[in-house]
């Protein structure tokens, strides 16, 4: 049932988000909404509400490694749609390998001392 | 810069879209969930900053581009510019390999003309004419004399 509740909240947020972003203009203030913490918005209200503060605490530092990791996608799908040219399909698909590449990085780096 | 809403980009997107949109997000929050019960909140956590709706929504943008082109008469392919970007990319390529084997091309280049040289003037001083075969373009058969003189023979040393 957690899962089911996970799925349907993520869609939504996801959603509404993805919507944002398609109605808004000029599409470079849209493109904020593109990092919406959609994902975060269910995920820390589900872990603050079930498993307490602590473990959200450790979730949230996690995120902020994330998003340094998301930046970094974020600027080279930039530079590969900008520069090269490339399909959308895949500057998004390298991006998030780039994305994982980049996260598990500084995961190891900053927190496995 | 003035923000603004454009309630007609709602009508571009087909219902399946906004599913496949609902359908990414959801499952990119379970997995989520499913990595922090598995592996711990520390790497679960790095999984909330993953980008769910640029990647949900990158590619529907590209298509409503390329079919407001289309509507408008214009090909929805990409052209101009971006064939432009796509050349200028390739011409970069070229430059590269050039400036990376420009010291190799100097070094055989100035080995092959100094072997013509000498040989030239060998075949001078003999009294026998040298030329340069223009209808082999590719080298070493475009540095072949005329009667066959520089040609490479069965070993692969030129004659």
């Amino acid at each position: 049932l957690e899962y089911i509740i996970r799925f349907l909240a993520g869609g939504i947020v996801v959603s509404a988000f993805a919507l944002l972003g398609d109605i808004l203009r000029p599409k470079s203030f849209a493109g904020l909404f593109g990092a919406a913490p959609s994902v975060a918005l269910v995920t820390l209200s589900l872990a603050l509400s079930t498993l307490g503060g602590q473990y959200a605490a450790v979730q949230g530092r996690s995120m902020a490694i994330g998003s340094a990791a998301l930046a970094a996608s974020s600027f080279l799908v930039c530079q590969l749609l900008i520069r090269f040219r490339t399909p959308k399909l895949a500057a998004t698909a390298l991006s998030v390998v780039a994305w994982f590449a980049v996260t598990f990085g500084l995961r190891y780096a900053l927190l496995d001392w | 810069m003035i923000v603004r809403f454009k309630w007609s980009a709602l009508k571009q997107s087909k219902w399946y879209e906004h599913v496949i949109r609902f359908g990414l997000g959801g499952l990119t929050t379970a997995l989520t969930g499913a990595v922090a019960q598995r592996y711990g909140p520390t790497t679960g956590g790095l999984f909330l900053a993953f980008p769910a709706i640029f990647c949900a929504s990158a590619t529907l943008i590209e298509k409503h581009e390329r079919e407001r082109k289309e509507a408008k008469g214009l090909q929805g392919a990409r052209r101009g510019p971006a064939s432009g970007g796509a050349g200028r990319c390739r011409g970069r390529m070229g430059q590269f390999s050039a400036r990376c084997f420009r010291p190799v091309r100097v070094v055989a280049g100035a080995g092959i003309l100094r072997r013509i040289t000498l040989r030239g003037r060998d075949r001078l001083a003999n009294g026998r004419s040298i030329g340069v075969d223009v209808e082999a373009p590719i080298a070493p058969d475009w540095l072949v004399f005329r009667d066959g003189f520089g040609s490479p023979d069965s070993t692969g040393s030129l004659k």
